[in-house]
């Protein structure tokens, strides 16, 4: 039995065939979409503004990082290199004793693709590896960078367009990503959507990509009769699964690349989707 | 197993904290990370101040601190969203504070709506009456919730409560807002 609270939720979400929702509820959300049309959005040339000026204010920074003399660069990055030893052997000590029995205790794979794996696992909390990115206007223009051929989806829900793409690469996985939003009217109307593709195997050190999932919100689906994963949640700040919300993502393979297809989307509207990309 | 060092939340967010690793060596990922937050932010503002000049004036610096500070953001201790709108809040709060009270604002955005009816003109001031006056905490979860555009464990990842408790607060705000606009104007809501 859901509880008012959760009706809210779901109404403000467009979550359907959970059940009937009273008046006040339904009029509860609707005051909340009121608020949520009726708030201003910012006018695009104050947008464009602050823009330049922070892109200005990121290149005056680099020069200042820059103009660091040798020397005091020398002895900060050797009083760091010192700290961050000090700090990953006090580190091992602990989390040999404390997290090893609990990642053996709640490690299970639950979906297998071939060259990632997607498992019910804590987050990794390992420090990500740098970035390598670049952005591109069009798809044609990623194409040369991304190394291999990026799927495009030829179905898209309520008139989404293509805000840009980029080419990314870290720990020596290569992945693109298609950003979507809906008509500029109202950037919370549609919400934006975002497409990853992962070349798999495309790591130096050749193992499969993975990623950390909770035991509830994930679910089994078929895409155009191939095996996928429907995921609903997300990990808190605190490490916690927390089930549902807004955004969902759905997970298929294709040949050597991995799509994930999210965002402010349903599980068939994702579906769909990603159905158009396999064509 | 190596590591992995791709974020399996859904949606773009976890894409922005990607963006956010990335913003502090590439001027594009920059501009990306704002184009996708800027809007959001200006709203979040515009709630609680109904003022474009003021949320204008506001949505500028939580950018430009995080801009300076990029470099010691670390996906692990939290989201963009969330470290972002902790600048955002406290920015805010000194802004009130300076003003020595709650805030006083009043441009609510009638220029450009030629066709608006006088009845929904009023509908929409009553609505915005009614938000200035809630209490602080009412407002800001509207703000995050509806300006924003926030999900519930985004909203508790900023307000460091459990996502179920936003669910509860969230709830009785929109009841108190109800009520207020129930007595005011005879049932707009």
């Amino acid at each position: 039995m859901r509880d008012r609270e959760q009706m809210l939720a779901d109404e403000l979400d467009g979550v359907s065939g959970v059940g009937p929702t009273p008046p006040e509820v339904r009029a509860l959300a609707e005051l909340g979409r009121r608020i949520r049309e009726e708030c201003a959005n910012p006018h695009p040339a104050f947008i464009e503004r602050l823009g330049q000026a922070l892109q200005e204010e990121w290149a005056r920074s680099r020069e200042s990082a820059r103009g660091i003399p040798t020397g005091w660069r020398l002895t900060r990055a050797t009083a760091l290199t010192i700290g961050v030893v000090a700090l990953l052997l006090v580190a091992a000590l602990y989390m040999t004793a404390v997290q090893a029995p609990a990642e053996a205790g709640l490690s299970r794979v639950i979906t297998v693709f071939k060259g990632a794996k997607v498992e019910v696992a804590p987050p990794v909390t390992a420090t990500p590896p740098s970035v390598r990115y670049q952005a591109y206007p069009s798809l044609e223009e990623a194409q040369a960078a991304a190394g291999f051929r990026i799927r495009a989806p030829s179905y898209l829900p309520n008139g989404l367009t293509l805000d840009g793409v980029t080419v990314s690469e870290a720990g020596g996985q290569r992945q693109v990503a298609l950003q979507y939003s809906g008509p500029s009217v109202s950037p919370l109307a549609s919400g934006p959507v975002v497409i990853q593709e992962f070349l798999l195997a495309s790591s130096a050190e050749g193992e499969d990509l993975a990623f950390q999932v909770g035991a509830e919100g994930v679910v089994s689906v078929q895409i155009a009769g191939r095996p996928a994963l429907w995921v609903q949640g997300q990990w808190t700040s605190t490490g916690r699964w927390e089930r549902g919300g807004r955004n969902g993502l759905l997970m298929v393979q294709d040949g050597d690349v991995l799509i994930q297809v999210g965002g402010h989307l349903s599980q068939e509207e994702c579906a769909r989707v990603a159905e158009s990309m396999l064509r | 197993m190596r590591p992995s060092h791709v974020s399996a939340q859904p949606g773009p967010h976890g894409y922005s904290d990607q963006l956010a690793r990335a913003a502090a060596e590439s001027r594009e990922a920059l501009a990306s990370l704002y184009t996708a937050h800027a809007p959001q932010l200006y709203r979040y503002f515009w709630v609680h101040t109904r003022s474009d000049s003021l949320a204008e004036d506001l949505v500028s610096e939580p950018f430009l601190s995080a801009l300076r500070t990029l470099r010691t953001y670390r996906v692990e201790r939290g989201s963009f969203n969330a470290w972002l709108y902790g600048i955002a809040r406290r920015k805010l709060a000194r802004h009130v504070s300076e003003m020595s009270g709650p805030l006083q604002t009043t441009d609510i955005p009638v220029d450009g709506l030629p066709d608006e009816s006088a009845s929904h003109l009023d509908e929409r001031i009553d609505l915005w009456q009614a938000v200035s006056e809630l209490e602080g905490f009412d407002r800001e979860l509207l703000a995050l919730k509806f300006g924003a555009g926030l999900t519930y464990p985004e909203i508790a990842e900023v307000t460091g409560l459990e996502p179920g408790h936003v669910g509860v607060l969230l709830y009785r705000a929109l009841q108190k807002l109800r009520i207020r606009l129930m007595g005011e104007g005879g049932g707009h809501a």
